[in-house]
């Protein structure tokens, strides 16, 4: 099989298949087969070290050996043994009006077709091939890289085997409302199947394992099935509420040729208008939101793009109304005076307004249940609190998985995107906001600037407690690797809630890319998949990724590491090294407690994996990238850093193993 | 109950020279303490700090036996005041940190 690393045959297959597609352009007529892609399509990835080798151009003996007529080989032979104008081909030219810059793929069978003509047809540029060593990696990846490029990946595997080791990821994708497009290759027809493998690899509904967590599923048929479906799928994929969808490829679609076949034009990139609230709800929001006392605003999976970030700023300001960031994404600076994250619940609990963009859970942010015995629920806000809700994602669910949290009716919900709702909401506010009543809300701003510097000097002084500790503390590692990246380009491409939120409440975060959010299910081996995946799509940008991982979710996906390795891509992986699932020990610990029994330390039995302690470093170094650790004296921490950014500073993965505390 | 609380207050006072011998913070992690209030005390996102200088034993053991919050309550069956001591001599003994002005790396703003 060709590989990433070594495109110069691939490159010279694609040399061929030009001359190749002219001839064969010329001799077919009315097939609808598109030039060939090293001549269309732009290099995706310009700097990545795939494309570096040189061409090295066929001679005229090969040329002629590949191309000219098939003297010896009588027609019916030729039919045989060979395929002109696979359909995998054209699969390929649709992927390619959909502009999907690469495939992630763990290998197999039932879509070799498709593998092939990426291969040595699309000249593996577009899309690429993104090798992953497990299908849940190559879909988390395609999740990580979504969240930075705002482009969708398609990835690949075996409908069968491949779907169901691929599930986890692709819940975590439906939570998070991610768009990516699923390919699986299938045997349908059960005549042609030529061996027990094929049998094992072949289902009636491929998608099935999946279908309670995608937004659309479809098996074409034909070739003209497949170019419709795909373009449905992507629009399906990325019109919020965004997510995963899945298309079916029998193999033999894929394989028989397409030659006479009268295949419509290719699908143009569908355009996206994401829906807008309604003009009335939104009227009726702006006059609550400027006649409240104390308005505050949540923001989950809220904005996603810079220019949603001004917005959200521009109506906080407006409504000089403090935002509690709640890291679905980047929402709010935390720069800015009105971002009160780190104030927790005391930001809500005096607010007689809540807006909530984006909510994933409307009613657990307004109450909450206590882990007690008889889960009693408390109300975070008071009696009177007026809740507005602004989204879309709620407005798209299923009946299976239960993701969609608590029944709650706003006092107004209004069902829109909030990048797309934002421009007319400001206005309505504008409109409705009195001279008077501007003077008043003008007035709040002072004690949100003291209530902003009070919660920054809580943090500043909260970080210095157990900062000499070993295992090292969770704020010393981050505001060591802050220190080595502040004067950086660079995008945290993890979630950070197990680090204490460090770095939320001290980096500087003001741009959409500094923070993706988390893995949405959390389901684990989304971390390091999904970080290569930022890490790629943070590279084509001239940035650099850091990975906060945690132990317990590398174990479950270390392949990825390979994939770094493989790809060059400069992320810089710090372990959050506790040899434990230290948050089912309290679970377990909580349990003894409320049942008053258990030998001391019990707990640690089934959520400790420290002895023997894992080498992370090591492990790190067999996939061949750079590592170093582990590390668990505090004042060592910088100087690794330090060494690590060197080989990031080359364009270079790198690990740092460091033993830490829990939280 | 008023004379069971009596000579539980006692038993504790009673306890804390012992504990104060064996403050190593064994029986700080083996509890799991340090899952949401950090290996020496720092807190963190999931549990209040508390140390160094934490609170007086009284008002520290009415705390585990009675949390309010998500704290899960510690009767003395399933954690003896002999070992709660402990637990309070080890956090007893946590030094001070560094002051703020003094770690570089926090000099942000």
């Amino acid at each position: 099989m060709a590989d990433e690393k070594e495109p110069k045959s691939v490159d010279r297959r694609g040399f061929l298949k030009s001359a190749s597609a002219v001839s064969a352009a010329s001799a077919a007529g009315a097939i609808a087969v598109s030039e060939p892609v090293a001549a269309q399509s732009p290099d995706p990835a310009p700097q990545s070290s795939l494309d570096k080798a040189p061409l090295a151009s066929p001679s005229e003996s090969q040329l002629a050996r590949e191309f000219d007529p098939l003297e010896d080989y009588p027609e019916e032979i030729i039919d045989r043994y060979f395929v002109d104008q696979p359909g995998s081909d054209y699969m390929v030219d649709v992927m390619q009006a959909m502009e999907i810059d690469y495939l992630a793929i763990n290998a197999a069978s039932s879509y070799r077709g498709l593998h092939e003509s990426v291969l040595n047809y699309a000249n593996n540029k577009q899309p690429k091939i993104l090798t992953c060593l497990h299908e849940e990696q190559a879909v988390a990846l395609s999740h990580g890289y979504f969240k930075v490029a705002g482009k969708p990946l398609a990835m690949a595997c075996h409908g069968t085997v491949g779907i169901q080791h691929a599930a986890m990821a692709v819940y975590n994708a439906w939570a998070d409302k991610v768009p990516l497009i699923i390919i699986a290759g299938d045997h349908k027809d059960a005549a042609s199947r030529r061996s027990p493998v094929e049998w094992l690899h072949s289902a009636q509904d491929s998608a099935r394992p999946i279908r309670d967590f995608v937004k659309w599923d479809d098996t074409p048929v034909s070739l003209t099935h497949f170019a419709e479906s795909f373009a449905r799928a992507y629009r399906i994929a990325m019109t919020p509420p965004m997510g995963p969808v899945a298309l079916v490829l029998d193999a033999e679609l894929q394989e028989a040729s397409a030659a006479g076949q009268n295949l419509p034009p290719l699908p143009t990139l569908p355009v996206i208008h994401p829906p807008q609230g309604d003009s009335g709800a939104v009227e009726a929001a702006a006059d609550l939101l400027v006649n409240a006392g104390s308005p505050v605003l949540l923001a989950d999976r809220a904005i996603r793009t810079e220019a949603g970030l001004a917005q959200l700023i521009e109506l906080a300001e407006l409504l000089q109304a403090p935002v509690m960031d709640r890291g679905g994404r980047m929402n709010f600076p935390n720069t800015h005076y009105l971002n009160h994250s780190s104030r927790g619940g005391a930001a809500v609990s005096g607010a007689d307004l809540i807006f909530g963009l984006e909510l994933g859970d409307v009613w657990g942010s307004v109450n909450r249940i206590l882990d007690l015995p008889h889960r009693e629920a408390q109300a975070r806000v008071g009696d009177d609190v007026k809740v507005i809700t602004l989204g879309i994602n709620s407005s798209f669910m299923k009946s299976n998985y239960q993701d969609f949290g608590r029944y709650y009716e706003p006092d107004v919900p209004i069902s829109g995107d909030v990048e797309t709702t934002l421009p007319a909401l400001i206005e309505a506010v504008r409109q409705a906001m009195s001279r008077s009543r501007r003077s008043v809300i003008a007035r709040r701003e002072d004690g949100h600037r003291e209530a902003y510097n009070d919660a920054r000097q809580r943090d500043l002084n909260a970080a210095r407690y157990g900062w000499e500790a070993s295992p090292v503390s969770t704020a010393r590692i981050c505001m060591e690797v802050w220190d080595k990246i502040k004067d950086e380009d660079w995008g945290l491409v993890s979630g950070v809630g197990f680090w204490g939120n460090w770095p939320r409440r001290l980096w500087a975060m003001d741009k959409t890319h500094h923070y993706i959010g988390t893995s949405g299910a959390g389901g684990l081996g989304y971390g390091i998949p999904a970080a290569v995946g930022a890490a790629l799509a943070h590279q084509e940008q001239g940035r650099i990724a850091v990975n906060l991982q945690s132990d317990g979710d590398m174990l479950y996906a270390p392949g990825a590491l390979w994939t770094a390795a493989h790809l060059n891509v400069p992320l810089l992986t710090v372990m959050h090294n506790n040899r434990a699932y230290h948050q089912e020990i309290m679970h377990v610990q909580r349990v003894a407690a409320r049942r008053q029994r258990g030998v001391e330390g019990s707990a640690r039995i089934g959520n400790v994996f420290d002895d023997p302690p894992v080498d992370f470093a090591a492990m790190a170094k067999s996939f061949g990238m750079w590592a170093s650790g582990p590390i668990d004296n505090p004042y060592d921490v910088g100087t690794a850093l330090a060494k690590a950014m060197d080989v990031i500073g080359q364009g270079e993965p790198a690990l740092l193993d460091i033993v830490a505390q829990a939280r | 109950m008023r004379i069971y609380k009596i000579f539980s207050i006692l038993a504790l006072f009673a306890f804390a020279p012992f504990a104060h011998a064996q403050s190593d913070g064994h029986t700080y992690l083996q509890f799991g303490c340090d899952q949401c209030h950090g290996r020496v005390g720092q807190g963190s996102g999931a549990g209040l700090r508390l140390a160094p200088a934490p609170l007086e034993f009284e008002d520290f053991a009415d705390i585990v036996r009675r949390p309010y919050g998500v704290m899960p309550a510690y009767s003395p069956k399933v954690l003896s005041d002999e070992k709660l001591g402990r637990i309070h001599a080890y956090l007893s003994g946590i030094p001070e940190p560094p002051a703020l002005d003094a770690i570089p790396l926090l000099q942000l703003d």
